[in-house]
């Protein structure tokens, strides 16, 4: 059975067995005590069944698969290309649509500036320089930033909450978010995160899956590229550290 | 242990406790014992939030339920104040 059935059965066991002891306990019984025990499971069962909705509906350990071979293929291509400048994570105004990071081919000391949105191709040019090209590759985060519906505006509370909501109510990757913002620097601490910390090449250039989302979210929020500096995961905590750059799309 | 497990946990504890605490003081009104548990479950899941969009509009409609069951309770209460005689 998956865990979606288990919180399914588990709900209707509570439900029945609350509706059987309410109904037993203040008819027969007459006991207000029991009673009450009996609506409380009635609740417990309707909450149990609507966590079941929560439970994803393919295995974990398939997702974790799945995204495993997805990051080695994407590490693969930026390893053999030596590619070690960090990505850019565009909001999906920049682009054709979608929110995706560029990775520039030549490391500058200076982050690209956009002029124009750019076309949906794997290797784009981006500004005057011959220099100027990079590859843009979607992150593990462009999928999960067109879920803003509706769209935040840039404010500290509503990135915020548009994090909390994404890292917490949809994908489960935290238990709590913090976020501040010091003028062109977000510092963004996710509490409990339910992510298991791996070494790949990718990690730094995109970073880790769990500094994508996040960036791939303050990106489309603010409307602006984002840049993740820092990245830093404590016990029971992670850190990561963003760059606004430009301006707004 | 993750957000939903630690939020059924922790309703389950706080209801099994409530009830425990009313018995053993030998409370027999029944709807305090249901606005308690009706408050508690707002409190709880206020605390838990968000969740998932599916699993919040089922909890949204265990929660319009048990707030129609709180303004039935409080209106009784009301009417018995006002008029001595409740809906039960």
């Amino acid at each position: 059975m998956t865990l979606k059935g288990s919180y399914m059965f588990l709900g209707l066991g509570l439900t029945l067995s609350g509706v059987l002891l309410t109904l037993v306990s203040y008819i027969i019984i007459g006991s207000v005590p029991l009673t009450a025990l009996g609506i409380s499971a009635i609740i417990l069962g309707a909450v149990a069944s609507a966590l079941g909705r929560e439970q994803p509906k393919i295995p974990p350990e398939l997702s974790a698969i799945l995204l495993r071979s997805g990051l080695e293929n994407t590490s693969a291509i930026i390893e053999e290309l030596g590619l070690r400048s960090k990505a850019i994570y565009l909001p999906s105004s920049m682009t054709d649509g979608r929110q995706v990071a560029l990775i520039p081919l030549h490391l500058n000391p200076e982050p690209p500036r956009l002029e124009k949105p750019l076309p949906r191709r794997l290797i784009v040019k981006y500004g005057q320089n011959p220099r100027d090209f990079g590859l843009l590759v979607t992150t593990p985060g462009s999928h999960v930033a067109e879920m803003l519906e509706p769209k935040p505006g840039p404010t500290l509370g509503e990135l915020e909450a548009a994090l909390s909501s994404i890292l917490t109510g949809i994908t489960g990757l935290a238990d709590s978010v913090r976020v501040a913002i010091n003028g062109d620097k977000v510092a963004v601490e996710a509490v409990n995160p339910h992510f298991k910390q791996e070494d790949f090449w990718v990690y730094e250039v995109l970073g880790s899956p769990l500094a994508s989302v996040v960036a791939s979210i303050t990106a489309e929020v603010l409307e602006r590229p984002v840049m993740i500096t820092a990245e830093r995961h404590g016990k029971g905590k992670s850190l990561i550290e963003l760059d606004v750059l430009g301006e707004k799309a | 242990m993750r957000v939903s497990e630690r939020y059924l946990l922790l309703l389950t504890v706080i209801y099994m406790l409530t009830t425990v605490s009313l018995s053993a003081y030998g409370e027999t009104r029944l709807d305090l014992y249901i606005s308690l548990h009706i408050l508690e479950y707002f409190v709880f899941t206020l605390l838990h939030s968000p969740f998932n969009p599916r699993t919040q509009k089922v909890l949204d409609v265990v929660g319009y339920v048990l707030f129609a069951v709180f303004v039935i309770i409080v209106t009784s209460r009301v009417m018995e104040i006002l008029f001595g005689a409740g809906f039960w």
